[in-house]
């Protein structure tokens, strides 16, 4: 996901970035460029989503149900595919933020000095 | 998770025939985003062009987006199982000689094997339709270890009721016939007489009406008669008002008690069913009943014949109380309960069994052909795996997809294989003899087909999928370089035992249908005893009390055979009851006089008329033949054949000697087979006018009486003029079936026949197998050798030089198969040695004959790889890899 290829285990990748899409998408309805913008912004410019793995992405979590899909109109009159949360989504999310919050919490102890 | 994954198979389900329309909204979808990227490089300062360029370069390729996205549109499963199958059947198409002979041979292993299991399985295996007719025996005796039918008297089956400890029910049954009267033609109807227990004991309830009852089980009880379904609709219109009615059998009232539901058979097949009541007075002592029990829920068969064998002893006591029956072989005889199937089936046991060992090895070769097949094909597609493995294909996704293709060709084989056995079922039971047992119940078994479809596609698929396992483990690069032609000579060899071994399994087959074929020859030419060319057979009843003697029959018969000369083209005609020559007959017990210590013995009987010899060709050794003169109030005579006055009379003259019973032997004649292949059994010879009124109608009731009309030619062309006169004579004589001698004889060599016909079938199907089988394997390893030859004819090799070396391999493999196939043959043809006659299972003729056959058929597969090799061009072949 970083522009900086060399990077973890794509697994743990994948995962994060099911979990960005997933956090954006709870603050409401948007298509997949509008989600990748977000992102960006609001990680103050560290991260930017690899384009290639978005929709990929998108469309997996699609498929298991997490999101739903629907054509719409967008800002400027184009018609674009925006994506929602479903509850399940929502439920997942919720599921994912707390192992993710362990896992920091986990890492930042062993790396603590002193 | 698992909502997921319902979520995910949903979704799929929703894609599939939506895949157009998820197309084109993916490619706006990505449009769109393209097109948003642009515009914010443009608003960024970018040239438009420059930022449509930047906008597509950012984003990378789309084909892995929309490769993924497709994915989830659908069933991986199903797209590769979708494109296995096109691309198997590709393959198949564009191999039309492999795919024509590996359906084939599959279809025909598939086929013939489920046609004859399902006959022999109808015939030997399908039990009874009765209940729990496991539960069923026959009391019967062992002789020496060896089962044999034994029939009991009136008294003896009382012995048997009194002696019941492991049955719940016994019953008696007796083989019976009558002319039933009344309808519009007189008709001979089967019956069987049986004890009051006997429909209990089947666990078959009558339709309508009732069963017999105990009291109608006595000696002069009431006549009574229970109907088949089949009588019952056909002579009484399915009405059922006919309890209580009275039928003529015999001339005699009979009262219908009862009516069998549709489908019933009894033991022995019947048209109506009456009482043992009036079996008693006659001779013999009243019997030959055949015993049957049924076992208590408990009681198993061993233990009811250990029961039964106990009994031996009290038994011997009580009915041999004279001791004729020497000890020693009173100790080799013992009693017991055998299964009721078996006993109905020996005489067709060894033959369908050895049948059974036939198609065991049919199946055997159509596997090994396959896997033959399989396994030279494997070798040319080394390539075709290699390359598919360097473009990415995975091991298991190359071994999925022959195994695929291998699936299809063994269901189309299959198909074909389920198409002959319902042919070759209908024609096979077409051609059997008419006595098969429980014939009308043959139909194709499912089991039988599953079965041999299982096995044969079984060695289809594990021969054609082992090879791509190996080939995903080779070097690639090795394989692509060499044109992936040339694998390691291990499975060359393997290819070439087994062509081996189906040339040495067809030797088996082939000698055994040879010797078959030998014996149905010596049968052919066997001289009968009589002359059966231009000789009509009709088969007529006189039962009934209408003609009171025997001097009445007589008269009827000479009545009837005067008319009978009078029709232009006959030229003898006569009588003759209790048996036709080379069918079953009567047989009675006889004493010479004056022998004293010489015990009696029994022969075989015949009533006849004097013309009898005459019209059937049989040589007057010595004596004379019975006149007219000879009639019941003058001195009793008798005939006797070379076998009785051989066997019997130990040289001394016949002519003049007497029957302890007072007949003089006033004639001697040549011998008559009962059996081809066996010797003709004494036989004696009464005259019609003296015959014993009770024992006749007793042996018809056994065996038809016929009517023997010897003619100029084409005898069944005066069918209906002889037809015509008996019936003047009487016109209530029934008159049965109508053959020339001819037929008859070819008719008692039918199930050998048919059995000849069935083994030399599979000799011939394995023959084509095998065949096919080396063609194979020649032509795969010709075309491997392919560089070799070139080489050899650069050096001066000729045409024919490469013909020998070819067919030089062609033939070791052959001649390997051959030895190891005549050893195979010699260790089991003694199975068969119960069949044949005239030819020792090791007969050299038929061993040569038959190498000689393969050997031939072997070459000439081989010769046209062999004109192949020998004409390819040796520039061609040294460039060639």
């Amino acid at each position: 996901m970083m522009q900086d290829k060399k990077e973890r285990s794509s697994d743990l990748v994948q995962g994060t970035l099911d979990m960005l899409i997933l956090r954006t998408l709870a603050r409401g309805r948007a298509h997949g460029y509008a989600i990748a913008e977000s992102i960006h912004l609001k990680s103050e410019d560290v991260l930017r989503v690899e384009e290639s793995a978005l929709y990929p992405a998108l469309h997996r979590l699609e498929l298991r149900g997490l999101l739903v899909s629907e054509w719409g109109i967008s800002e400027n009159n184009r018609r674009a595919k925006y994506y929602r949360l479903t509850a399940m989504g929502r439920k997942y999310l919720e599921g994912e933020l707390e192992r993710w919050n362990r896992m920091t919490a986990a890492i930042a102890r062993v790396m603590e000095t002193a | 998770m698992f909502r997921e994954w319902l979520n995910a198979l949903w979704f799929r389900l929703k894609s599939l025939p939506r895949r157009q329309q998820l197309e084109h909204d993916l490619d706006e979808e990505l449009e769109f985003h393209l097109a948003m990227s642009q515009q914010k490089l443009v608003e960024q300062g970018m040239p438009p062009e420059e930022a449509r360029y930047a906008a597509r370069r950012a984003f990378g390729n789309p084909a892995q987006t929309k490769e993924t996205a497709r994915d989830l549109w659908t069933f991986r499963f199903l797209e590769t199982l979708a494109q296995d199958l096109r691309y198997g059947l590709r393959q198949l198409r564009r191999n039309p000689g492999f795919t024509a002979v590996a359906v084939l041979t599959l279809a025909l292993g598939i086929g013939a094997n489920t046609a004859i299991f399902s006959i022999v399985n109808g015939v030997l295996l399908e039990p009874l339709p009765y209940y729990e007719p496991q539960q069923i025996v026959q009391i019967s005796l062992l002789y020496r270890g060896q089962p044999r039918n034994m029939n009991f008297s009136a008294r003896q089956f009382d012995f048997w009721k009194s002696h019941a400890e492991p049955f719940q029910e016994l019953a008696a049954t007796t083989e019976v016939g009558f002319n039933l009267g009344g309808a519009s033609r007189p008709e001979r109807v089967k019956a069987l007489r049986v004890s009051s227990g006997y429909f209990r004991l089947l666990g078959v309830a009558p339709a309508l009406g009732r069963e017999f009852l105990q009291e109608e089980d006595r000696t002069g009880g009431p006549d009574v008669a229970i109907l088949s379904h089949v009588l019952w609709e056909r002579d009484f219109g399915a009405n059922p008002k006919v309890i209580g009615r009275s039928i003529p059998l015999d001339g005699m009232p009979f009262t219908v008690v009862g009516v069998m539901p549709a489908g019933f058979e009894s033991t022995s097949p019947a048209d109506l069913w009456t009482t043992i009541g009036q079996v008693s007075k006659t001779i013999g002592g009243g019997g030959n009943y055949t015993v049957l029990a049924r076992l208590k829920q408990n009681v198993s068969q061993t233990q009811a014949s250990s029961y039964l064998s106990s009994l031996t002893r009290p038994y011997i006591e009580e009915f041999d109380p004279n001791h004729e029956l020497s000890d020693k072989v009173a100790k080799q005889i013992s009693f017991a309960a055998f299964p009721y199937s078996y006993i109905v089936t020996r005489s067709q046991r060894v033959p369908l069994l050895v049948l059974l060992g036939a198609i065991g090895f049919v199946l055997l070769i159509a596997c090994v052909n396959v896997a033959n097949l399989q396994m030279a094909r494997a070798a040319t597609r080394n390539r075709e795996f290699a390359i598919r493995s360097a473009m990415g294909a995975g091991r298991l996704r190359i071994v999925r997809q022959v195994f695929t293709e291998n699936v299809l060709l063994g269901l189309l084989g299959g198909a074909c294989g389920l198409l002959l056995a319902y042919w070759g079922l209908h024609s096979l039971l077409a051609l059997a003899p008419t006595d098969l047992p429980h014939a009308a119940h043959i139909a194709l078994d499912g089991w039988a087909l599953g079965f041999t479809a299982l096995v044969a596609m079984l060695s289809g698929i594990l021969f054609g999928v082992a090879p791509a396992f190996r080939t995903s483990r080779m070097d690639l690069s090795e394989a692509i370089k060499e044109g992936g032609e040339r694998g390691t000579s291990g499975r060359y060899r393997l290819g070439s035992a087994l062509a081996s071994a189906e040339v040495s399994l067809s030797l088996v087959l082939l000698v055994g249908s040879g010797l078959l074929l030998g014996t149905f020859i010596h049968l052919l030419h066997i001289n009968p005893g009589f002359d059966p060319h231009n000789v009509l057979s009709l088969q007529i009843w006189t039962t009934g009390p209408q003609f009171k003697s025997g001097t009445g029959l007589a008269n009827l018969y000479e009545d009837a055979l005067r008319r009978i000369r009078t029709i232009p083209g006959v030229q003898s005609a006569a009588v003759v009851a209790a048996g036709l020559p080379l069918e079953r007959g009567g047989n009675d017990y006889v004493h010479i006089a004056g022998q004293k210590d010489a015990e009696g013995f029994s022969a075989d009987y015949r009533e006849i008329t004097p013309a009898y010899f005459r019209t059937l060709g049989i040589p007057l050794l010595q004596g004379r033949s019975f006149t007219m003169a000879d009639s019941a109030d003058t001195q009793k005579v008798i005939i006797v054949n070379a076998a009785f006055a051989r066997e019997h009379l130990h040289g001394r003259d016949p002519i003049g000697e007497h029957l302890r019973s007072g007949e003089e032997i006033v004639g001697v004649v040549g011998d008559v087979k009962s059996h081809l292949d066996e010797p003709a059994p004494p036989t004696f010879f009464v005259p019609m006018a003296q015959v014993n009124y009770q024992s006749d109608q007793l042996f018809q009731g056994w065996f038809p009486t016929s009517v023997l009309v010897r003619t100029g030619q084409n005898p069944m062309a005066l069918t209906r003029e002889v037809e015509t006169n008996l019936r003047k004579a009487d016109p209530h004589l029934p008159i049965g079936q109508v053959r020339t001698m001819e037929e008859v004889l070819s008719q008692s060599i039918a199930f050998r026949r048919f059995l000849m016909t069935l083994i030399t079938a599979f000799g011939g199907f394995s023959l084509l197998l095998a065949a096919v089988g080396l063609y194979g394997v020649i032509s795969y390893s010709m075309s491997r050798r392919t560089h070799e030859i070139g080489i050899r004819m650069a050096l001066g090799a000729v045409r024919g030089d490469v013909l020998k070396m070819v067919i030089g391999q062609g033939l070791k493999l052959v001649l390997i198969g051959v030895v190891i196939g005549v050893a195979e043959a010699l260790a089991l043809t003694r199975f068969l040695s119960s069949l044949l006659y005239g030819v020792k299972p090791s007969d050299p003729l038929t061993f040569i004959a038959v190498s000689l056959i393969l050997i031939a058929v072997a070459l000439l597969a081989c010769y046209i790889p062999a004109r192949r090799a020998a004409k390819v061009d040796p520039m061609v072949a040294l460039r060639y890899e």
